[in-house]
């Protein structure tokens, strides 16, 4: 079995808004705190933590009608990962924002899974301090 | 006169692992000396039976419920308030060397200060305290990290790699390559979390912990207030102390313990009368904790590998005996004795092999939330060595850590200083004690709430994977002292039965919300 965690924020921000800050995948450095910097080049997302790694993933989706950006880590580590991020409108102005990881073997998933849970609390502190 | 706190922790180390609480496998004159000269607990219980909401317990003076590390895996929050703020602030140097686990030790984005300071080879961070001001991380001016081997960014894993590269490889390697608790056996026998050790003793974490703590205090001039956490990693799986060690006790000569029920049929029937998770722990149809290994089926484990288990667990409980004695012959040069208060526990206990099971979990008997716990207070203040019988919890270290300082208490500590004796204990209230447990791991939740009064524990389940609303276990501790017989459905045990859990309710603080995030396994 895949181990999945999902992390979710209900925000309250029209989701076009949150869409205008996460909707670019190459703009993940911008509000997920552990990366140092990113860059997309085709469907390939190039990542660099903070901590010195440097990792490619496979975007899958990018879905700015349903808000979705779906994609694929390529670590040794890791026989399979989805990442799923969506944003669900639930009102004129308010969202729920949901990052779900999905991993083998399942452990990953916590781990990979963090860096999402920490993006969606400084995702949070921008919007409400208006940056 | 200088005040003077050393406050010594172990992992995971059982009760009766200690000569002056009735072991019987180990040589502890150190810790014995300290019992007999101050006040020994007999009934101590931690707040969580896992590591770091223990340790949060410890630093906070709070229940899992209010700190909010509700399971491994979730960080304490970098500014929770914390005992060591109010020491500092009051002009104490502080330290914490060994141990510390208040944020996860799988971090490979380097998140937390603890990893931080670690790959970065420094032993201070300045955050954010409770109430605004930026100091010294959670209070400690000087940290040096340590956990159960040579994996991992912390310091000794850096000083190890650094000085003596190789022995990294010799340790057991407490993960295995997909990051569970790793099920390999090793050893002579083949047990579980267990390897012969070919490092030698002085570059094993222990000694490692105390050179480090011994190297901060030489530093202390004789005015200054000091605190230091000495925090070992041992007694914690994997049991692989130095092989040069293994001289010591011969697992081939080691009684069976005596929660261990040898015959099967007895056994299983034990278990059966538990709620339910506990036999489907037993025969590897569920794990439902991330503490045990996934791949180890505990109703293989030999009385053999037990024995080897309870041998090397032994040795390295000898081990922190001795590194502890170091230090207080380094502390005695220099005359400090007389106005140092000496603390001794640990964060939980160890399943030992009692009812066929090891190491740890969601139940809530003896072998996991009886601890041992000594305070040797200051000599100056001549007190009377007692022994305490009346329940205590690991949440009342912080409290008696202000008390021993004359620091004011603290409003959002829920603990209460130590009783000195049984009758302190009963003016002041010590009449029960009070462990939580939660989890969610991959589809599977355990969430218990135990209480223990007047030796009788009952634990009640909140409805959950394989639990409905009626489970629940119960023991009476003068009868059963090996809680063997559960006595919850027991009609004739209704009327105490009932009472627990009223004031197990009545006591049970709300749980933080919205729960902090599991970002680790742990």
């Amino acid at each position: 079995m895949l181990g999945s965690v999902r992390h979710s924020k209900v925000l309250a921000f029209s989701a076009p808004r949150v869409w205008e800050i996460i909707g670019d995948p190459a703009d993940l450095a911008k509000w997920i705190p552990d990366f140092a910097s990113c860059s997309v080049e085709g469907t390939t997302r190039t990542l660099t933590t903070k901590s010195g790694l440097t990792f490619d993933e496979e975007l899958l989706v990018v879905d700015p009608v349903t808000r979705r950006i779906q994609y694929e880590l390529k670590l040794p580590i890791a026989r399979f990962h989805r990442g799923t991020l969506d944003v669900v409108a639930t009102g004129e102005n308010s969202c729920v924002v949901s990052y779900a990881t999905e991993c083998d073997p399942r452990i990953m998933a916590l781990v990979i899974g963090a860096p999402t849970y920490r993006g969606l609390v400084e995702l949070e502190r921008q919007l409400n301090e208006g940056e | 006169m200088a005040k003077r706190i050393l406050f010594i922790t172990t992992d995971q180390q059982r009760y009766d692992t200690l000569g002056c609480n009735g072991g019987i496998y180990s040589r502890t004159p150190t810790l014995d000396a300290l019992a007999a000269s101050g006040i020994r607990y007999e009934r101590a219980h931690p707040q969580s039976v896992v590591c770091m909401p223990s340790r949060a317990t410890m630093i906070t003076g709070q229940y899992p419920s209010t700190h909010g590390v509700w399971m491994n895996g979730v960080s304490l929050p970098i500014d929770a308030p914390s005992v060591v703020e109010e020491l500092s602030r009051a002009g104490y140097a502080t330290s914490l060397i060994g141990k510390a686990h208040f944020e996860p030790y799988v971090d490979p984005f380097a998140a937390f200060p603890e990893t931080l300071m670690a790959t970065s080879q420094t032993h201070e961070h300045l955050d954010p305290w409770y109430d605004g001001t930026i100091g010294p991380h959670r209070g400690f001016d000087y940290m040096a990290t340590a956990a159960h081997g040579s994996a991992g960014p912390l310091h000794y894993s850096r000083w190890l790699a650094a000085q003596h590269p190789e022995a990294v490889g010799m340790f057991y390697p407490t993960l295995d390559g997909n990051l569970e608790v790793n099920a390999a056996g090793g050893g002579d026998t083949g047990a579980v979390q267990v390897a012969n050790n070919a490092i030698p003793r002085e570059w094993y974490h222990t000694d490692w912990v105390a050179d480090q703590t011994m190297n901060w205090l030489a530093d202390r001039s004789d005015e200054e207030d000091w605190f230091c956490w000495m925090s070992f990693p041992d007694p914690h799986h994997p049991w692989d102390p130095p092989s040069s060690e293994l001289g010591r006790i011969n697992w081939r000569d080691i009684d069976l313990p005596a929660g261990y029920i040898e015959d099967v049929a007895q056994r299983e029937a034990v278990l059966g009368q538990k709620p339910r998770h506990w036999m489907q722990w037993y025969e590897g149809s569920l794990v439902s904790n991330f503490e045990a290994p996934l791949e180890w089926v505990p109703a293989t484990l030999t009385a053999d590998q037990l024995r080897e288990v309870t041998a090397k667990n032994a040795i390295e409980i000898e081990l922190i005996d001795e590194a502890v004695a170091r230090v207080l012959a380094q502390i005695a040069l220099r005359g400090w004795d007389d106005d140092l208060d000496i603390f001794f526990t640990t964060d939980h206990g160890e399943l030992g092999g009692d009812f066929g099971l090891m190491f740890k979990g969601p139940y809530h008997v003896d072998g996991l939330m009886r601890l041992p716990l000594i305070w040797r207070p200051a000599p100056s203040r001549n007190v009377t060595p007692q022994v305490v019988t009346k329940p205590v919890g690991l949440i009342d270290l912080a409290p008696t850590f202000l008390s021993v300082a004359g620091l004011p208490d603290a409003s959002w500590m829920e603990g209460k200083s130590l009783p000195v004796h049984d009758e302190d204990a009963q003016q002041r209230g010590f009449d029960s004690v009070v462990t939580e447990w939660d989890s969610e791991l991959f589809g599977v939740d355990v969430h218990v709430r135990t209480i223990t009064r007047d030796n009788w524990t009952c634990s009640i389940y909140a409805p959950g994977t394989s639990h409905g609303d009626d489970d629940g276990e119960l023991y009476n501790m003068n009868d059963d002292p090996l809680q063997q017989v559960n006595l919850f459905h027991d009609p004739s045990a209704k009327g105490h039965r009932d009472s627990l859990i009223e004031e197990l309710r009545r006591s049970m603080p709300p749980m933080r919300s919205p729960l902090l995030a599991v970002v680790a396994p742990v």
